[in-house]
């Protein structure tokens, strides 16, 4: 019995640390610089072996160890909800993502920008460090650790609702961010709706009418 | 004509999966009339993959950062056994003694070759005086107790499982990188033989070498990316090119990576000499 205790201790302490760059990505990420980041996975390490009997042998040990550093983060690393009055509220126009066109849509996407891949990557951690924080998180947990919304909601401590609208404002800001940077670059033309900021309502008919009526 | 409006609310559920069935079913037959709202589903899906690969990618560990939270990881490993010990209220009852010593036994016993007459008790003492974090360190494979069963072999020497250079390639398989065994032969040392030792739940190659009066060398070729030995060694430059190096029970042990490809020396000599020797040897 201590033998298999001291075996899987050590076992556990190695899968733990091969997950040790994977946990600093994300963490950099949540807190924006590296000594903290480190000083956050180095507390998620410790609490994982701490409640390491919690954790399933055979089951998603990334999955576990990312839950833990983001509630850790939550915890201690927030300095509070004070950006939460400024940018949250419900989302004022459903159809916000009609601000580019769907040309524009796909230039940002599209496998000809590849060559710029690496900046755009670098230009997504800068826009993502410039989301406010409450934003970032839940954007990190639905698409960097692939949670649910009700997995969100939990870990984060806020109705489903305040998720998916965090989620999509989040969302709303970092599109509107590269959006920026692929003008600046040249990937996409100007069109008539830029220049309005991505959280500006657009006007409906405006949007339609350079679309000429498509839909 | 509305109906952008009226799906536009299910676009991101649809792109997270967190759409019912019936929901995803009504919303794609929307999405198969309406060219904008394929974008859109495409924009997202591109973002939340950039975005993911934006926090998995760019994660570089430096060694320092490694350390520290191995040592962190130790200590609490340690603490914890010390309150199990203490809640026993016995140093050690025989009931962990005895698997533990077994066990102990089972670790140091494999391979073993001992038809040289070096220092055998430097290593293993008596199993049963093997204490409990001694034990949790050979069970445990850190890199470091790596590195001291490294030294370990060289010390006993190993049954050689072959001494034919030509049978080396066969075993590229097992160690999972391209073998070929450095030649000492400017140091005046020739290949005896070598074997398969285990490395971090790996397997290594090691290559024995004998020089003038009755000196050997081992030297072990491994998947650098996989064996990290590095990280519990000191790094120096010789001849540009850096060289992980250390001392282990009076053996000096210095190590180079080739591509990915682990090189390290065991040896009876000093570090700066063992470390030059394995830099000039491996090209």
């Amino acid at each position: 019995m201590a033998l298999d205790l001291l075996a899987n201790t050590a076992s556990f302490e190695q899968e733990a640390m091969s997950h040790l760059g994977g946990l600093l990505a994300v963490g950099l990420r949540l807190t924006k610089n590296r000594a903290d980041a480190e000083d956050l996975v180095q507390d998620t390490c410790m609490k994982a072996m701490r409640a390491r009997e919690h954790f399933q042998p055979g089951t998603n040990m990334r999955a576990w160890l990312l839950r833990i550093l983001t509630n850790t983060f939550i915890n201690r690393y927030r300095r509070g909800g004070r950006e939460k009055a400024l940018f949250e509220g419900p989302s004022a126009d459903p159809l916000s993502d009609g601000w580019v066109s769907s040309t524009s849509m796909r230039s940002l996407r599209d496998p000809e920008g590849v060559a710029l891949q690496p900046m755009l990557e670098a230009e997504i951690q800068s826009a993502l460090d410039a989301l406010p924080e409450d934003f970032r998180i839940v954007v990190l947990l639905a698409d960097v650790e692939e949670m649910g919304y009700r997995e969100i909601a939990d870990v984060v401590g806020c109705p489903i609702g305040t998720v998916m609208s965090r989620l999509h404002r989040g969302r709303q800001l970092l599109k509107a961010r590269l959006y920026q940077h692929a003008l600046e670059m040249g990937i996409v033309g100007p069109e008539a709706e830029v220049g309005k900021s991505a959280s500006a309502p657009v006007d409906l008919a405006n949007y339609r009418s350079s679309k000429g009526g498509t839909r | 004509m509305s109906a952008c409006r009226e799906v536009s609310p299910y676009v991101e559920p649809y792109v997270d999966g967190e759409l019912e069935p019936s929901q995803a079913a009504l919303f794609e037959q929307h999405l198969q009339r309406c060219g904008v709202c394929q974008e859109r589903v495409k924009l997202g899906a591109a973002l939340r993959v950039s975005v993911r690969r934006s926090a998995r990618g760019a994660s570089d560990v430096s060694a320092a950062f490694e350390e520290r939270v191995r040592a962190a990881l130790a200590a609490e490993r340690e603490r914890c056994e010390q309150a199990e010990r203490a809640k026993r209220g016995t140093p050690l009852g025989w009931g962990t003694v005895l698997p533990l010593a077994a066990a102990a036994a089972l670790v140091l016993g494999f391979g073993v070759w001992r038809n040289t007459v070096n220092k055998p008790t430097v290593l293993g003492a008596s199993p049963l005086s093997t204490s409990i974090s001694e034990s949790a360190a050979l069970a445990s494979a850190d890199v470091e107790s790596q590195l001291e069963q490294l030294v370990a072999n060289h010390i006993r020497g190993l049954a050689p499982q072959f001494t034919q250079l030509a049978m080396v390639r066969q075993l590229e398989p097992e160690v999972g990188v391209p073998l070929r065994p450095p030649s000492l032969q400017h140091y005046g040392a020739h290949f005896l033989g070598g074997s398969m030792v285990p490395l971090r739940g790996r397997q290594a190659a090691a290559f024995s070498y004998g020089a003038a009066e009755g000196r050997r060398l081992t030297v072990y070729v491994y998947d650098a990316k996989k064996v990290p030995l590095r990280t519990a060694l000191e790094v120096r430059v010789v001849q540009n090119a850096p060289v992980y190096v250390g001392t282990r029970h009076g053996y000096s042990i210095a190590a180079v990576e080739r591509r990915g490809v682990g090189y390290a020396l065991a040896a009876d000599m000093d570090d700066r000499e063992s470390a030059e020797l394995i830099v000039r040897s491996v090209h």
